[in-house]
């Protein structure tokens, strides 16, 4: 085999992201024709790529943008150790939640300043009893134990309440943030306009079958690219759930605004992540993602809970963009307009388009649906080549394909039945 | 910090309009011209192709492949006659007027192969008007019709041969963007250096109505029916009409392109020898041909007689008319036979 040297790999991925967008406008141009007579369509393809490939190329300023964060670099010297505090909130988790538990006290930060508050929210199975075998180990660990159920919002806002540290890290369950890179994390908080700080996640069981490996390249791309992309303009809508940082000053004095937020009547039982990052970016505080954090999940193994998931999440999404559209037009005109309306805009038509270009437009007018097919593989090759670019030895890449034609085939249409289904709002468990 | 984040949201925003405005042209662009785009790599492509079989056919290797201009005929003896070809369409598979891609390939290979070599139209006149000698083995390549199908693909084979041909076009239809070629397209092949334009005939490709039946016949070769007077068009009226199609096919070219006219191929090879209903208008026509053109083209079917056109001869020249079923051997011996008459 022909070993390649790194600048000649980065050469063959630069010279394969222009032959893409060559192949991008290539395929523009031959359904520009067909489109000539209907212009609105070839004008929202047009802009629905320019908005892809400007994620992309968000994210390539993302480092510059970090760097750029005040103090980050002229105040390294002076040390910067302020408390921190877990907050897991937890149901049913008795297999995982003592080493969730242990791994936050291992992490790489004095242990004095190290805080774990863990909340059974009435939990059917061990899980009390596997906190308390880790209280003997950890002397300091907080457990509030709850007998019935009230939902992670409940659990994550007593946790955030009882806390004392200056930072709160709130982690599911199954989550852990790698040792060696939990000061990154901290050190962020140096500027104070940060309000909230998203890790790099990904996937800790990821081998396990194609569902996960599908995952793993989905995290990266959302992660590395898209949110990513958010953070370069220093407003990132959702700081993940599975593991975020929040300055506890922040976030105290809405906390109750948070817990009892409600939407069409009742209260919102998903999108706990995104709600709470909302209520930063309201309060006008930057919230930034970090790769240079490194932290794990288990993600859904079989296709139920992952469907079970991403309704959630879609449901989540919908309800706090509605949200956010009533602030963010005037706290960030800029990524409004540039990114968070369009990005509504699209999400809410994709549907349609996929309607119109894989039913609609083969059954009815006897146009083929390939080159809308072809369209978004070429933008999930772009993606890919960036991908492939930040990082080399990342072996999922090539489920990127996979990702986008579950995502085109099924994940788009979920968005109707979650907002059909929008008025349930069960506490979904993961 | 806020002025550098300042500075890469300014960045990112031009980045992006730069890219919307990007993708937005150059789809257009290509879709406008993405034919033509797809035409020059096809052609690019199919160059070298046939550069590399044809220096693997003739076995001249790698250093074959990179003997560029040096394919001139090597024989010393100068040409008694000179044949012309014509071919219409060269397409994938045969059929009327339209010669086998493969076919015309092979054709031109082992023509190359046996030391021919085509002239260029000016040295054909120069040499018919016997003010030139040209080496045996010079012939003359020629198209009719101006189709597309007789540019796109001839002219990778004709590149790898260093070989040049004159392309006949019926001067009306050149605003056609479909079968024939356009004004933009001949433009290009002017300038390849390989391609001579030279008229077919304006209207005169297409047919007249030549009898008060509504019989239609060839344009140049019989008197029109007048409809609205019921009546034969008078001597005068056709000498006119046909004074007028070849003054301005010839004008046409020469106001389109930059290019000096000099020769004229008949629709149909017809200058009324064939059927007609006005005897004299072969005279008529052979004369006033004679006035505006240095050669005239028409199809010579006969192939054991006389196919070569000899200096001082005739300005009238005889073309062989290939027919889509010989292979490439059988074009050769009629050349080789028509030479050895004269040697």
């Amino acid at each position: 085999m022909l070993k390649l040297s790194d600048s000649g790999f980065n050469i063959i991925l630069i010279i394969l992201g222009i032959l893409i967008l060559f192949s991008i406008v290539l395929l523009k141009s031959k359904t520009a024709s067909e489109l000539m007579l209907d212009p609105i369509m070839f004008g929202y393809t047009i802009f629905i790529t320019t908005f892809q490939l400007s994620r992309i190329l968000a994210a390539m300023f993302h480092g510059k943008s970090l760097k750029q964060l005040n103090g980050y670099n002229r105040k390294k010297q002076k040390k910067y150790e302020p408390k921190v505090t877990f907050v897991i909130p937890c149901k049913d988790e008795e297999k995982v939640i003592e080493r969730t538990i242990s791994r936050c006290y291992e992490c790489d930060y004095p242990k004095k300043k190290i805080e774990v508050i863990t909340i059974n929210d009435g939990s059917t199975d061990n899980t009390l009893k596997a906190m308390k075998r880790a209280k003997k180990k950890y002397k300091d660990l907080i457990i509030v134990n709850w007998k019935t159920n009230r939902g992670k919002r409940h659990g994550m806002a007593e946790g955030i309440k009882r806390s004392t540290g200056e930072i709160i890290i709130q982690l599911d369950s199954d989550s852990y943030i790698s040792s060696k890179t939990f000061r990154n994390l901290i050190e962020l908080f140096r500027n104070e306009k940060v309000g909230a700080v998203c890790a790099h996640t990904r996937p800790d069981n990821p081998d396990k079958n194609l569902l996960t490996k599908m995952q793993s390249a989905y995290y990266f791309i959302s992660f590395k690219i898209l949110k990513a992309a958010e953070s370069t303009f220093m407003k990132v809508f959702c700081c993940s759930g599975c593991c975020s940082a929040y300055r506890r000053s922040v976030i105290i004095p809405i906390i109750d605004d948070w817990l009892n937020e409600k939407f069409l009547g009742l209260p919102v039982t998903w999108g706990d992540d995104r709600a709470l990052t909302n209520w930063v970016l309201r309060r006008n505080y930057d919230t930034i993602f970090s790769d240079d954090v490194e932290a794990y999940t288990i993600v859904p193994d079989t296709f139920k809970k992952f469907l079970k998931q991403q309704i959630r999440w879609k449901k989540g999404w919908f309800v706090n963009s509605i949200f956010a559209t009533q602030f963010i037009v005037k706290k960030d005109p800029f990524v409004a307009l540039t990114y968070f309306l369009p990005l509504f805009f699209i999400t809410l038509v994709t549907p349609f388009m996929a309607i119109r270009n894989l039913v609609f437009n083969p059954l009815i007018r006897g146009l083929s649906p390939l080159y809308y097919v072809l369209g978004i593989f070429l933008v999930s090759a772009g993606m890919t080549v960036y991908y492939r670019f930040i990082e080399k030895e990342n072996k999922y890449w090539p489920y990127v394909f996979l990702w986008s034609t579950i995502n085109m085939f099924v994940l788009s249409f979920i968005l109707f039945y979650a907002l059909v289904t929008i008025q349930n709002r069960r506490w979904g468990t993961r | 910090m806020k002025q550098e984040i300042g500075k890469i949201r300014l960045y990112w925003t031009s980045i992006s309009v730069f890219l919307l405005i990007g993708l937005f042209y150059s789809s257009i662009y290509f879709m406008n011209n993405g034919i033509m785009l797809k035409n020059t790599i096809l052609m690019e492509f199919n160059y070298l192709r046939y550069k590399t079989e044809f220096s693997m056919d003739s076995k001249s290797g790698i250093t074959g492949f990179f003997a560029l201009g040096e394919n001139k005929p090597t024989s010393d003896s100068t040409a008694k006659g000179i044949p012309v070809l014509l071919y219409h369409g060269i397409k994938e598979s045969p059929s009327d007027y339209t010669v086998s891609l493969e076919t015309f390939k092979e054709q031109m290979f082992t023509l190359k192969k046996e030391g021919y070599q085509t002239v260029t139209l000016e040295e054909f006149n120069d040499f018919i008007k016997g003010e030139k000698e040209l080496p045996e083995k010079s012939f003359l390549l020629t198209f009719d019709d101006g189709r597309k199908d007789s540019y796109y693909p001839t002219d990778p084979i004709l590149r790898s041969l260093d070989y040049n041909a004159v392309m006949f076009v019926i001067t009306e239809h050149l605003n056609e963007d479909y079968f024939y070629l356009s004004k933009s397209e001949l433009k290009n092949m002017i300038s390849t250096g390989r391609w001579e334009i030279q008229p077919h005939g304006k209207e005169s490709h297409s047919s007249i109505t030549i009898k008060s039946e509504g019989d239609i016949g060839h344009y140049l070769s019989n008197k029109m029916w007048v409809i609205e007077e019921n009546r034969l068009e008078s001597d005068w009226e056709f000498k006119t009409r046909i004074k007028n199609e070849l003054i301005e096919s010839k004008n046409d070219l020469e106001s389109y392109f930059d290019i000096e006219v000099i020769s004229f191929a008949f629709p149909y090879g017809d200058f009324g020898q064939i059927n007609t209903n006005y005897k004299e208008s072969k005279g008529i026509i052979i004369n006033l041909a004679q006035d505006i053109y240095q050669t005239v083209f028409y199809q010579y079917h006969g192939t054991t007689d006389n196919i070569l056109n000899l200096p001082g001869e005739s300005f009238m020249i005889k073309r062989i008319e290939v027919d889509p079923n010989w292979d490439a051997n059988e074009l050769l011996d009629i050349l080789e036979r028509s030479n050895q008459r004269y040697t």
